[in-house]
């Protein structure tokens, strides 16, 4: 075996052994993270629903992952999209909340909303995943964005920002963020006719 | 993702969405080279080149193999991976077929294995759900927009050494950075011109 | 390497040499997420891990690695450590890990962990070079923090989430955008080197 071969054996020797504790090292870790890292996307989910349902969140994981179990009812049980939130007490339903999607600028938005099942009047909107510009769409997340929709019926139509309109139907967009704001606007509109489809088969 | 066209992603991606002008990828070399025109132009058509060739790579690497073998926590030492063994074949071919282009691009090729701006356009791809068509365009207006924006950079800078008395704080990185910040602001004037209905 | 030269190190690191006045190295990563002071400050906590463990891992390693693959190895090194911060913050703090995007693991390719690690973690023994990947990272933070108050102050009023400034202020919008972070980066590049900078100069001409 002349040196050159010896050589380039102990590089690949080095690199697969350095590559193997590298590997170990992480997948150890992932392994033992792997089960927080789910609860904390169940807890994201669980908390933005109690958000919109305009149920006051405890800070306790464990409260609100137990209130969730015994006060939401969530359907198609596999990939749920519509939740219906009741009284612990009474059982009456406090709020309706539906996942809906939109076509942002970079990607999907995706966002649950509550309505109140009474007045069909929004409660709010959270959003869960979105990708748009930082300091441009991103700035849907902004919390007076996200409750501007409290007590309104729509159809929407989008007002310049800083309207801040108390018609049922007006809601403010983002300046600069023109097809981030229209996509939320056909999500909520989406939803409302969903809400109405709903109200209609419950007849 | 969904109905993004090809071209709507290539757009945006090389001006609204601009790597090095609005998500801050790519400084360090883009700060060092780009006092010359005729250095920009090699390391910008390298970049392009690298970025549109690996984003696709590493899509394939990402949805055919991390994925399904549920390995996604080991995409970044995986995608650092596959750019460096690109660049590497890269370079061994320039280098053998044309003596004329390795001169002119190879020595740029080690320098852009750890640009910022090849691993995150790989690693937005893979946040914003991309399908191979988008993946590609996406990857080639990225390169694209940042050559764009190193040419553009370099014949400032050089207009500006001959003209302008620059202040000494300024000179260098100082001077650059201003003109990218400028630059940055032109660019946001493009939003206005994606429209999706 | 004595306790003199060490903190020698440590102040050039912090000042002198500073990466981000003096080189202009390594903003890529953490320029863009500089318009919020909370998420400025995890992602320099993770880069000082990052450069404080990898070197001090190469350092340890040194005198094994074959010279041929000497970038591979770092980078490898570098991209373990960077995995570590990324699974930690998924797991514990998973809010800030959604706000922070892809950029913890631009810390891989970003220049200031790799220019320390060739310059200083292979070619001397662990002590110093953990010393140095602190200091330069430390260095390196306390600037990105100091950008990132004066973002998100004038941009949105207030700090860490805190209304500083008031109801009457006017946001800055253009701070929280892509050109405020250059600009501010070039003003504080600007007062470094021409007036702080400005007797050390001197004395070289």
């Amino acid at each position: 075996m002349t040196a050159r071969m010896r050589e380039g054996l102990r590089t690949a020797g080095f690199m697969f052994a350095l590559t193997l504790v590298v590997i170990t090292c992480v997948s150890a870790l992932q392994l033992a993270t792997a089960e927080r890292v789910s609860r904390n996307a169940a807890l994201f989910l669980q908390r933005a629903v109690m958000e919109v349902a305009g149920v006051p969140v405890p800070d306790d994981p464990a409260a609100v992952a137990s209130w969730f179990q015994r006060s939401v009812a969530a359907e198609p049980a596999a990939a749920p999209t519509r939740f219906s939130v009741r009284d612990l007490e009474s059982g009456a339903l406090r709020a309706q909340v539906f996942t809906c999607q939109g076509r942002g600028l970079w990607g999907l938005i995706t966002a649950v909303v509550g309505v109140d099942p009474a007045t069909r009047s929004f409660r709010q909107i959270r959003f869960l995943d979105q990708n748009e510009t930082p300091g441009l769409g991103a700035r849907i997340t902004e919390a007076w964005f996200m409750r501007q929709i409290e007590g309104k019926t729509g159809p929407f139509v989008l007002k310049p920002e800083g309207t801040r309109s108390a018609a049922p139907t007006e809601i403010d967009g983002i300046t600069g963020a023109t097809i981030t704001s229209a996509a939320v606007r056909d999500m909520l509109n989406g939803v409302l006719s969903e809400a109405r489809k709903g109200k209609e088969a419950a007849k | 993702m969904q109905e993004l066209g090809f071209f709507t992603i290539l757009f945006s991606a090389v001006f609204t969405n601009n790597i090095l002008l609005t998500n801050y990828l790519g400084m360090c070399s883009f700060l060092a080279v780009s006092r010359e025109v005729k250095a920009s132009l090699g390391l910008g058509t390298a970049v392009f080149f690298v970025t549109a060739a690996t984003t696709a790579l590493n899509w394939a690497v990402y949805y055919h193999i991390l994925v399904p073998l549920n390995l996604v926590y080991l995409r970044f030492i995986v995608f650092i991976v596959v750019i460096a063994a690109f660049v590497q074949l890269v370079e061994m071919i320039i280098e053998r077929v044309s003596e004329a282009l390795y001169q002119a691009l190879g020595i740029f090729l080690p320098l852009i294995t750890v640009n910022c701006a090849i691993l995150g356009a790989c690693l937005f791809m893979v946040i914003r759900d991309y399908s191979f068509g988008q993946a590609c365009a996406y990857g080639a207006g990225a390169g694209l927009g940042w050559a764009l924006a190193i040419l553009a950079m370099a014949g400032i800078r050089q207009r500006l050494a001959q003209r302008s008395r620059i202040p000494r704080g300024l000179e260098g990185p100082g001077i650059a950075l201003i003109i990218a910040g400028t630059m940055a602001l032109a660019f946001m004037g493009f939003n206005g011109m994606v429209s999706l209905n | 390497m004595t306790a003199t030269r060490k903190w020698k190190l440590f102040r050039e690191n912090l000042w002198s040499q500073n990466p981000v006045f003096v080189q202009v190295l390594g903003i890529c990563s953490t320029l863009a997420v500089t318009n919020v002071v909370k998420n400025t400050l995890v992602m320099c906590l993770g880069l000082i891990f990052t450069t404080t463990l990898s070197n001090l891992a190469l350092s340890l390693i040194r005198n094994w690695i074959p010279p041929r693959v000497r970038m591979m190895v770092e980078v490898l090194v570098i991209a373990c450590m960077v995995i570590v911060v990324d699974i930690f913050l998924k797991a514990f703090y998973p809010d800030i890990s959604r706000q922070l995007g892809p950029y913890v693991g631009l810390i891989i390719t970003n220049c200031i962990v790799m220019g320390h690690t060739e310059a200083v973690a292979l070619s001397s023994p662990p002590l110093p070079s953990l010393v140095d990947g602190f200091s330069a990272g430390v260095g390196y933070s306390y600037v990105l923090l100091l950008i990132a108050c004066c973002r998100e102050l004038l941009g949105t009023g207030s700090v860490w989430g805190v209304h500083v400034l008031g109801p009457h202020w006017v946001n800055w919008s253009i701070m929280v955008m892509a050109p405020g972070g250059f600009f501010v980066l070039a003003v504080f590049v600007w007062i470094v080197k021409g007036w702080f900078m400005r007797p050390a100069q001197k004395a070289q001409a």
